[in-house]
């Protein structure tokens, strides 16, 4: 008998902890699918201008498409970082729904995001690669340093992703330290969130230097990939971190 | 669902302003409770401890015995609409729709369509392109049909016309009949809402001035009007306990409005005075207890 209700009792935390759970998925796959539809625009637009580019510009070289999108992908994942708290923040605590879960929706939907537009990316990469295969047309399909091995395929995906869901997470500081703060705390976040992004770009970008504010560059030594990763993800415990402390307790704006 | 509302000496502090202070009341399932205040007087700020909007700085909030920040068990069933600036607005009504039936448990999405299609409200259309009547209107709506065992709504009626606000206070009170809850409106615009009350909560200056049953408060207003000589000495003689709100004089009469416990001898005394004790309305008692700075 004990038994028995003993495993109701089991069986109901378990039922709870899947409710529990399935809010977090579902602000999940709500924040992942709004920010993909933004973001299939933004990765079509810079395919073509990826395909336009060099019928106008001579001397560019022929760049693999992923390692074209890197640079604005970065850009795309800062600011939609910075529309988190004021597009959704507000409104999903306002239907009741919790900061926790909206912290792991954002958190998982930026991840989905990024790794999203990688997948994309590949995928074009690689009918670019296929049309460049069975007929003349050449476009973009140099065999870069990226993908000729395909041991390094795997890569630059991973490290172009943590470095996009850095540009999240500082586009996401900057979100909350307005949202919270106002202007003087927005100020602050801005600057902090440049040093972070600069401070998570010194192992991709390799051979440069540290740049901050553009003027002043330190100049680093050439990092190892493993060790830049590990950075990065770093980086990223601890961004995320702040963040949560900042949003943990937040007042909702009422407006 | 069941779930009362208890407060227990909240206070709420922004910077250095105590905009709450000293709060505590409960909130019983079934009854539709009346929160009047003047602006400012901190209505919108006790409904976002509600909501979750925020924590309190001193006290203690439960809903349904629990404190409902942060609380996944609390928070959805908490219903909280407001006058929202929707001027940047591009999702389409349908979609707040959806939205709120995808996170409220016990949203009704055909009873939503129905009130939409009753308040003429579109559900096509971006939400920034409506009328700010119908933006009302919207969140009228969204607070009805999510039938969120605890629903506070905001002075969300203040830009609905009249024959809406009429439809949406008779909702109100069907809603009531049909899926009994612990609801509160919030307004300043006593008069028109006052038969939807079945309690009444004044704030004034972030404290809690009155916390009483509508009829029980009602009852303690009257007003006196007489003979000016005979009307001064009574209110005299009802003492202490009976605090004066307004006087009028025209020529030789007098009224006088009273707040206090009236008793059946007094009542009795002022008939054989040849008084007249009339009753008042909720708008006149809000208006003379929250205006005291402007009297003197």
């Amino acid at each position: 008998m004990s038994g028995i209700s003993g495993v109701n009792r089991g069986s109901g935390r378990e039922v709870g902890f899947l409710k529990d759970a399935s809010t977090a998925v579902k602000v999940s796959s709500d924040l992942f699918f709004t920010q993909m539809k933004w973001a299939i625009w933004f990765v079509g637009i810079v395919f073509v201008v990826s395909l336009v580019i060099p019928r106008f510009v001579t001397d560019v070289d022929h760049i693999h498409f992923l390692a074209f999108i890197f640079q604005p992908t970065k850009i795309f994942m800062l600011v939609i970082g910075i529309l988190s708290c004021f597009a959704f923040l507000g409104y999903y605590v306002g239907n009741g729904i919790t900061r926790k879960d909206y912290f792991i929706g954002t958190v998982v939907g930026a991840g989905g995001v990024v790794i999203g537009i990688m997948a994309i990316a590949s995928v074009l990469q690689g009918v670019l690669l296929l049309v460049g295969m069975v007929t003349t047309y050449v476009p973009n399909t140099s065999h870069g340093d990226v993908l000729g091995t395909e041991s390094v395929w795997l890569v630059p995906f991973v490290g172009y992703s943590l470095s996009g869901l850095a540009y999240f997470v500082a586009g996401w500081l900057i979100s909350i330290g307005f949202y919270r703060y106002g202007g003087i705390g927005g100020a602050i976040s801005i600057i902090s969130a440049i040093i972070y992004v600069g401070l998570t770009d010194m192992g991709w970008e390799r051979g440069s230097s540290l740049q901050f504010f553009g003027f002043i560059q330190i100049p680093l030594p050439d990092l190892s990939l493993p060790f830049a990763m590990v950075t990065t993800v770093v980086l990223l415990v601890v961004g995320l971190w702040v963040i949560r402390r900042l949003t943990k307790r937040v007042p909702i704006k009422i407006e | 669902m069941r779930l009362n509302v208890e407060a227990k000496n909240v206070g709420v502090k922004l910077k250095d302003t105590d905009v709450l202070k000293d709060i505590s009341f409960t909130l019983e399932h079934g009854k539709t409770y009346g929160l009047l205040g003047r602006n400012g007087a901190g209505k919108t700020s006790l409904l976002s401890l509600l909501a979750s909007y925020r924590d309190p700085s001193s006290g203690e909030l439960l809903i349904g015995g629990e404190d409902p920040f942060e609380n996944r068990m609390v928070m959805p069933h908490v219903g909280f609409v407001y006058d929202t600036d929707y001027s940047d607005e591009d999702e389409k009504v349908k979609g707040y729709l959806e939205f709120a039936e995808r996170y409220r448990p016990f949203f009704d999405r055909e009873y939503a369509e129905e009130l939409a299609r009753r308040f003429k409200v579109p559900l096509d259309k971006a939400i920034s392109t409506l009328s700010s009547g119908k933006q009302s209107a919207l969140n009228s709506i969204l607070g009805l049909a999510s039938r969120t065992p605890v629903t506070i709504l905001d002075e969300v009626y203040l830009a609905m016309d009249a024959p809406t606000r009429e439809l949406f206070y008779q909702e109100v009170i069907e809603e009531q009949a049909r899926h009994p809850r612990t609801m509160i409106l919030s307004t300043h615009l006593v008069s028109e809402m006052e038969y939807l009350f079945d309690h009444v909560l004044l704030l004034h200056d972030g404290q809690l001035l009155i916390d009483e049953q509508y009829d029980a408060f009602i009852s303690r207003g009257a007003s006196v009007i007489g003979a000016s000589t005979s009307v001064d000495s009574f209110v005299a003689s009802m003492g202490t306990g009976v605090k004066k709100l307004k006087t009028q004089q025209l020529g030789d009469t007098k009224s006088v409005m009273v707040y206090g416990e009236l008793s059946d001898e007094t009542q009795l005394e002022a008939a054989k005075l040849g008084l007249d004790v009339g009753p008042v309305s909720l708008q006149e008692l809000f208006i003379h207890l929250t205006g005291e700075e402007d009297k003197v």
